[in-house]
């Protein structure tokens, strides 16, 4: 099974909730500032990367987990991603996609702007996590329902 | 190997290159009308459609040929395919040849337009179709001469 977190850019949402998934940041509390620093690919991915998938690690039901931003494109890249698998004959239930856009804390979609758009990681950097520490309990909440998902999958299948 | 014809819209210039290629469309005329009426129907049904792959035929090496709207997002979209190619091991390759220089503007007021279908907008089709066949003709050429002997040059 392939889980992909979609974003906008795939440097803030998508790496957070991949980073929560994989146990990179912890669920029972908010993380600190540094520890955001730490994460791989956080505020990383620039433009002429995007629709590159981005592999983060695997997770412990056996899951690949990518991180992949799209811009506003998401209902162009996703049936593009489908019907390319369709065509190959390779079935979709491998592949699970998951929009990690929860609404954002205004703060976190300003500095994303400021540090991947126009470059200044010492103002957007610090703004992203301010943003995101806000709304982390969303993340959270998201990521233990793609899991449990993932696990009433997995029992089926 | 499969090859892939993008462009802004899925059913214009990119379906004329991908029709060329597999030999729908012949090489050395416009195809009848009724062909071209044909495309018209296909761009009144599906022009919005975009993303999704619309399989064309196959050319004369067996390769997979398909036709893909992308809007303004055709990098984006290549560079996930590769990445999904990469990703589930898919050993076949897929090459991709963008159609946007020979679409012009027209495409975009015929899809515009679409609502009011009319023998006005299938003679502009037509003179689209005629205007770009030339040029598509010459880049399938292009196109087809790259990828000899399965390797895109």
């Amino acid at each position: 099974m392939k889980l992909f977190y979609c974003c906008y850019g795939g440097a803030h949402t998508s790496v957070t909730c991949a980073s929560i998934h994989l146990g990179y940041l912890p669920c029972d509390r908010v993380p600190d500032a540094c520890e955001f620093r730490k994460v791989p690919f956080y505020d990383k991915m620039d433009h002429h990367e995007l629709g590159t998938p981005v592999f983060m690690g695997k997770d412990e039901l056996g899951c690949d987990v990518y991180i992949i931003g799209m811009k506003n494109a998401r209902q162009l890249v996703i049936p593009a991603m489908k019907s390319y698998l369709n065509s190959c004959g390779i079935d979709q239930k491998d592949l699970f996609l998951v929009n990690a856009l929860v609404k954002l804390h205004p703060i976190t979609s300003m500095g994303g702007v400021a540090s991947r758009k126009f470059g200044i990681l010492v103002l957007g950097r610090p703004m992203t996590i301010w943003g995101i520490r806000r709304t982390y309990p969303k993340f959270v909440e998201l990521v233990s329902n793609v899991k449990e998902n993932l696990r009433c999958r997995q029992e089926l299948s | 190997m499969r090859i892939i014809y993008y462009s802004y819209w899925g059913t214009y210039a990119a379906y004329t290159m991908a029709a060329l290629h597999t030999g729908i469309y012949p090489a050395d005329s416009l195809p009848p009308r009724e062909y071209v009426a044909a495309q018209y129907e296909l761009c009144c049904r599906y022009g919005e459609q975009a993303g999704n792959l619309i399989f064309v035929g196959l050319d004369d090496q067996l390769r997979e040929v398909y036709s893909l709207g992308c809007r303004q997002h055709g990098d984006m979209i290549i560079r996930a395919i590769n990445n999904i190619n990469i990703i589930f091991d898919i050993r076949e390759p897929v090459s991709f040849f963008s159609a946007e220089k020979q679409e012009g503007m027209l495409p975009g007021l015929l899809q515009r337009l679409r609502l009011n279908r009319n023998s006005f907008t299938e003679d502009l089709f037509y003179i689209w179709f005629r205007k770009h066949y030339a040029n598509c003709r010459r880049e399938v050429q292009y196109a087809r001469e790259s990828l000899k002997d399965g390797i895109v040059l």
